[in-house]
């Protein structure tokens, strides 16, 4: 063929060309004006009717399609490819698909040789990480790749179908991981969930905190008061029924959760804050409950013994016999004091509690103790005497400790005090006791001395004296003892009398004892008794019972006294004895009832040595204290 | 054994065997006893009529402070001496300043402390 003959002969292909594919848009116009005759498919004249006519459907479709034609896969495509092919469009017309679509070439090689075999093949969402727009991105496709026959039948291209599904893919994908992060956050959530659907509550879904807290029980599709038997008693289903009724969400703070083990075994109890919120269907509906509990058993238990802690302490304080009370860091004011009766109550504060309580004279003290006691921010403790209630004086021990800050500043004083007056009273006894024991002892000893003194004063014969001291001692130690038996309260004239002559006569018609009750002073007794006991020595030395005939008498009466007062007469009678003579000198027994007896009674002694035998009468007021 | 002018004494005692101890005593260092007087009654007559120079004055009388006599004496100028097994402790704080025989006592006892008084004098 001549140059001019080629040329008219592609001048009259070009109008074929441009006839042969009416429309189709730009991609239309592409293929048209295209020289082909550079391509694997060869002047367009000489074309194969079967790619002619799949050209014209290719550009004709509305739906994005390409041609690969032939084992290279040249490649013809629509507008619709054009989005797909992006900045590689106008340049993969005519283009082999290899060289098109390099990062993809291993895949089209396979889709070609595959549906030349005979074979369509059908994609959905294949991934493709394709350089488009200067940059690698991942892109998926719905591909759907059908055999092209030639005239002969047999398959010489390869129709694909390109429908990009790179928007779609990345939506679902980002739905989807949001759903995973969803689920992860559920599952991994510390607080217990649970998704409970319709009138019965069936579980929906349960997370692994909720599956912990009710002891891994199977119960994912069961009614809630089935799966759970003790929820409807404690209380839960009411609230599901409520929330699902009402459609309103409801919060329940430090709810008491009966724990169960799988077995459904009760174990710890906790608490925990539980959020109800209703979920809503599409149409708008409630359809379920999304419960949400928060374990706040640590707090609730904390402040369960919080509680406990201050029961205790209210009872302590209840039940104590002791005295409370709270003081300012200071102690100016007193803030509270509950005084059992003991002292006043203070319920209000008071800056007035020292002339309340304490007595003038001891504020000093009891303020001098309380200032040492703020300085050095240390225990208050003292004893001291308190104006009491019904304002007699009590004694208290009393202890205080401060209550610091964190910053070590006292806040408040927190004391009690104890009535201990009783006790007070029985150690001031207690005292006065000791001391008059010791005055009474250091009194014996007085009075042994001085009746050493007296016996054996000018003494001539010692033994006799020794006999006589022992004599006397042993008198005082009797009427000590009649005394001790009477608690040294008043002894009978006559207990004193018999006691003091019972170991001088045994034999009772030798000594006759007579006369009115009469009630005498320890002190008297004592100093009867000496008397009695030195007269019935002499009476046994000189006197009547120094015979066997011989008695005494010991007689007393009372009567009026000239003033007025009643007086006691005691009488010392012997008789029956040797005849009386009067003694050259007076012996102590004389000398202790003149000048010791008579004056002890307020009295006065008469002593007579008659022939017929000795007589002393003592003449004295009945009583010297009056009603003593 | 007598040092100085012979005093009258009186004694206030409630023992009667100590009292007549205290009588030889006083007698012994050449004094007179004025009286002996054993119950409050008594020795707050003695106290305020007798005529004496110098008064013995046991604290507890039968169970009383002798304290009111001791009342008369000072309101009498009257120097005393106040005998007690309690010692100075037995004796209330306001009368303190007296001079103080503690039981038991010796001879020396009443003429060491007649001769106090008689130098306080």
């Amino acid at each position: 063929m001549n140059g001019g003959a080629r040329a008219a002969s592609a001048a009259m292909d070009e109008e074929v060309q441009v006839s042969a594919f009416p429309g189709g848009g730009e991609m239309g116009a592409l293929v048209r004006a295209f020289d082909w005759s550079h391509t694997g498919l060869g002047p367009f004249a000489a074309w194969p009717e079967s790619l002619k006519a799949v050209t014209r459907t290719i550009l004709a479709s509305p739906v994005p399609m390409v041609l690969l034609w032939g084992e290279d896969g040249v490649m013809i495509y629509n507008d619709g490819y054009r989005t797909l092919a992006a900045d590689r469009h106008p340049g993969l017309l005519g283009a082999r698909v290899r060289d098109g679509w390099p990062e993809a070439a291993d895949f089209n090689a396979e889709v070609i040789r595959t549906v030349l075999s005979g074979r369509p093949l059908t994609y959905k969402d294949r991934e493709f990480t394709l350089r488009r727009g200067g940059a690698a991105e991942r892109a998926w496709f719905d591909l759907y790749y059908s055999p092209v026959l030639d005239g002969r039948g047999v398959p010489a291209g390869v129709l694909g179908i390109t429908i990009e599904t790179s928007e779609r893919v990345r939506a679902t994908r980002r739905r989807d991981g949001e759903h995973a992060r969803l689920t992860r956050l559920f599952e991994q959530s510390p607080n217990p969930i649970a998704i409970l659907r319709g009138p019965q509550h069936v579980f929906e879904l349960v997370n692994p905190a909720c599956s912990r807290l009710i002891g891994h029980r199977d119960v994912v599709g069961r009614p809630i008061a089935e799966a759970l038997p003790e929820a409807a008693r404690d209380g839960f289903v009411a609230v599901l029924d409520r929330v699902y009724r009402d459609g309103r969400a409801h919060v329940e703070s430090a709810v008491r959760f009966a724990g169960r083990d799988a077995s459904g075994a009760p174990v710890e109890d906790r608490y925990l804050d539980f959020a109800y919120q209703p979920v809503t269907d599409a149409d708008g509906r409630v359809g379920g409950v999304f419960v949400e509990g928060y374990d706040v058993t640590q707090r609730a238990v904390a402040e369960t013994k919080v509680r406990e802690s201050e029961t205790r302490f209210r009872a302590l304080v209840t039940a104590t016999s002791e005295m409370v009370y709270r003081m300012s860091p200071d102690w100016t004011e007193m803030r509270h004091l509950d005084g059992r009766d003991f002292l006043s109550d203070a319920e209000i504060p008071s800056v007035a509690w020292h002339d309340v309580y304490l007595f003038p004279e001891d504020q000093p003290l009891v303020l001098a103790a309380i200032r040492r006691a703020i300085e050095s921010k240390s225990v208050f403790q003292l004893e001291h005497r308190v104006r009491r209630v019904d304002g007699t004086t009590g004694w208290v021990i009393t202890r205080a400790i401060p209550l610091v800050d964190k910053d070590g500043n006292i806040t408040e004083w927190f004391g009690t005090a104890n009535d201990v007056t009783d006790r007070h009273k029985v150690e001031q006894h207690l005292r006065l006791v000791v001391n008059e024991l010791n005055h009474r002892v250091k009194n014996n000893l007085a009075m042994m001395q001085a009746i050493a003194a007296q016996t054996f004063r000018r003494v001539d014969d010692l033994p006799r004296a020794q006999a006589s001291f022992n004599a006397r001692i042993q008198a005082l130690a009797q009427a000590n003892d009649l005394l001790t038996g009477e608690r040294w309260a008043a002894v009978s004239l006559q207990g004193v009398i018999e006691q003091a002559l019972r170991l001088q006569c045994q034999e009772s018609d030798r000594c006759a004892i007579a006369g009115p009750p009469v009630d005498l002073s320890p002190k008297t007794a004592l100093s009867l008794s000496m008397a009695m006991h030195e007269l019935a020595t002499n009476a046994i030395k000189y006197g009547a019972w120094s015979v066997a005939e011989g008695k005494v008498s010991v007689t007393w009466s009372l009567y009026t006294g000239g003033d007025g007062t009643q007086r006691i007469r005691l009488e010392w009678r012997e008789s029956g004895g040797p005849p009386v003579t009067p003694p050259r000198t007076r012996g102590f027994g004389s000398r202790l009832i003149e000048r010791g007896l008579a004056p002890e009674m307020g009295g006065s002694a008469d002593m007579r040595f008659l022939p017929e035998g000795f007589v002393c009468v003592v003449d004295a007021p009945l009583s010297v204290y009056g009603d003593k | 054994m007598s040092e100085g002018p012979r005093l009258r004494v009186l004694v206030v005692e409630d023992e009667m065997t100590i009292a007549l101890m205290m009588e030889d005593m006083l007698l012994e260092l050449g004094h007179e006893v004025a009286g002996i007087a054993m119950r409050l009654p008594q020795a707050k007559a003695l106290a305020g009529q007798a005529a004496f120079d110098v008064a013995f004055l046991d604290v507890n009388l039968d169970g009383y402070a002798s304290y009111p006599v001791a009342d008369i004496l000072r309101a009498r100028g009257i120097p005393f001496i106040f005998v007690t097994g309690y010692g100075l402790a037995g004796i209330d704080p306001p009368y303190h300043v007296h001079r103080v025989v503690k039981k038991p006592f010796e001879i020396k006892d009443l003429q060491d402390a007649i001769a106090g008084v008689r130098a306080a004098a």
